[in-house]
């Protein structure tokens, strides 16, 4: 048990890779959101907040209309304002310049905005925390330590597949595809989606294979993730689901959230890394990801021209 | 690190995995509470109640896994639709099925957002929750969400409309492929 957690050393990679996304992503989707924010969380929004209380904490709608009894900044300035800042930590965090007070910080506002209440909030908001969760766990400061965090990470991740999986072959419509087929037909979505999609409902049988494989995906994922030979391809499978579940669903950020924690917990962990050799007790400063890339790239112009590899 | 260090961590480490355990595990089998008897299925009851306490529900909302993963996992969509008829001060009437919203991030809030319309839902045989105050509850929200829409627009009518969405069935594959929805509940403001 021991040797299993505390043996692995977090890449650096894997580290950078996770605060550069996390941080990315969650400022895109909020600058995406900003147009849309008064009314979502608005004193004078879309509707009554009385009606949808917060009953896991402080909700940033009791934040922005307690801020706008103290002073006399207007309602929809202060949730401008907090919105920006939730964005600028985003930032610092996505160009590693957030230390770890802060990130706690963001992890804490994160809530506010989206967990503490979770009426207007959805699947992405809830893996977002959790990645800003394994951020705090994986300061920059010491980038190649030996932490118990991946292995945390990698657990998550199955158990998050395992349960999806479990609870789809619980029932029968994932077998026989009308589940699938449901996912795809949802209400706004239906107005909004190609017509390929009513097209293809005269297959059934396409459903259902899909159906399955996606079953089988999930429920296999704490299985053949964990072996060498199948690892990369589950992993290439399951990204190739998320960026389904993008396109037909329009999840984009739910997906790329995936995608993401995917990415880090089991390509970047498992790279056969010959640009950049890792010892625990260097301390060597992290570099954005892309600065490996680049090293990377080097290292192969060198090997073509006859030069050194590292 | 130390073995004592070694300990601590693992102990945290399992206490964290057991609440997602525990989340998954809820979230699982959150259709079957839902029409739990009481009194002959006390296990999923008591696991809704454990899920359900303070001490777990805040590190789980803090930290991101109080959504549990389910069926359609985690929280992707939902079933319900608003349809809002407009009429302007100028005559002209229009129809919307979100109420003002521009972006796509913020429309998928609103969908997520709808969810609370299930309360409208006529109850089942074997249903054990109360339904009332959910129904209330959706009933006051589609009421909230109309006076605001009129009063946002400065229209001189607003007529909201609350539908459950019907999806027709994959077999056997119809010729018909046109979906609509069941209407649940329908306010009307004229302010």
């Amino acid at each position: 048990m021991k040797r299993f957690f505390f043996e692995t050393i977090l890449h650096p990679r894997a580290v950078s890779a996770l605060h550069t996304g996390t941080g990315a992503l969650l400022a895109i989707q909020f600058l995406l959101l900003f147009p849309d924010l008064p009314l979502l969380y608005g004193p004078d929004g879309l509707v009554d907040h009385a009606l949808v209380a917060s009953p896991h904490g402080l909700w940033i709608a009791d934040i922005v209309d307690y801020l706008a009894h103290l002073t006399d900044v207007a309602a929809d300035h202060a949730l401008y304002l907090l919105a920006a800042l939730y964005i600028v930590l985003n930032i610092l965090l996505a160009i590693h310049r957030l230390p770890w007070p802060g990130i706690l910080f963001l992890l804490l506002f994160h809530g506010t905005w989206h967990t503490a209440n979770d009426a207007f909030s959805y699947g992405a908001d809830y893996l977002g925390a959790s990645a800003l969760f394994y951020c705090l766990c994986t300061p920059l400061s010491q980038p190649t330590c030996r932490t118990p965090i991946l292995r945390l990470l990698q657990l998550h991740l199955c158990i998050i597949y395992f349960f999806g999986g479990l609870g789809k072959a619980m029932g029968v419509t994932w077998w026989n595809g009308e589940a699938a087929w449901k996912a795809m037909n949802q209400p706004y979505h239906v107005a909004e989606a190609p017509s390929i999609i009513g097209w293809l409902g005269q297959f059934p049988a396409l459903w259902t294979v899909g159906g399955v494989i996606v079953v089988v995906l999930e429920l296999g994922y704490p299985l053949f993730i964990w072996v060498a030979h199948t690892r990369r391809y589950w992993l290439y499978a399951t990204v190739a689901m998320h960026t389904g579940i993008a396109l037909f669903l329009g999840l984009f950020h739910f997906s790329a959230v995936m995608i993401l924690l995917n990415l880090v917990a089991f390509h970047y962990a498992y790279l056969d890394d010959t640009t950049q050799p890792v010892h625990p007790s260097d301390g060597e400063p992290s570099r954005p990801w892309w600065a490996a890339w680049k090293r990377q790239a080097a290292a192969v112009r060198d090997t073509r021209e006859g030069g050194i590899t590292y | 690190m130390p073995r004592r260090g070694h300990t601590v961590a693992l102990t945290a480490i399992g206490i964290y995995l057991a609440q997602v355990l525990l989340f998954s595990t809820y979230a699982c089998w959150h259709n079957q509470l839902e029409y739990a008897d009481k009194a002959t299925r006390p296990v999923p009851t008591t696991l809704a109640h454990i899920a359900n306490h303070p001490v777990f529900t805040v590190p789980a909302h803090i930290c991101g896994y109080a959504c549990g993963y389910g069926f359609y996992a985690p929280r992707v969509g939902s079933h319900y639709l608003t349809e809002f008829r407009i009429d302007h001060r100028d005559g002209q009437a229009t129809i919307a099925h979100y109420p003002s919203l521009s972006t796509l991030e913020g429309r998928v809030r609103y969908r997520a957002f709808t969810d609370l319309f299930g309360g409208l839902l006529p109850a089942q045989d074997g249903l054990v929750r109360d339904r009332e105050l959910p129904r209330r509850v959706a009933r006051a929200t589609a009421k909230s969400l109309t006076q605001r829409t009129a009063a946002r627009l400065a229209a001189t009518r607003v007529s909201c409309r609350v539908g459950a969405w019907y999806i027709r069935p994959l077999r056997p594959a119809p010729v018909d492929t046109s979906s609509h929805y069941l209407t649940l509940f329908e306010t009307d403001i004229r302010p």
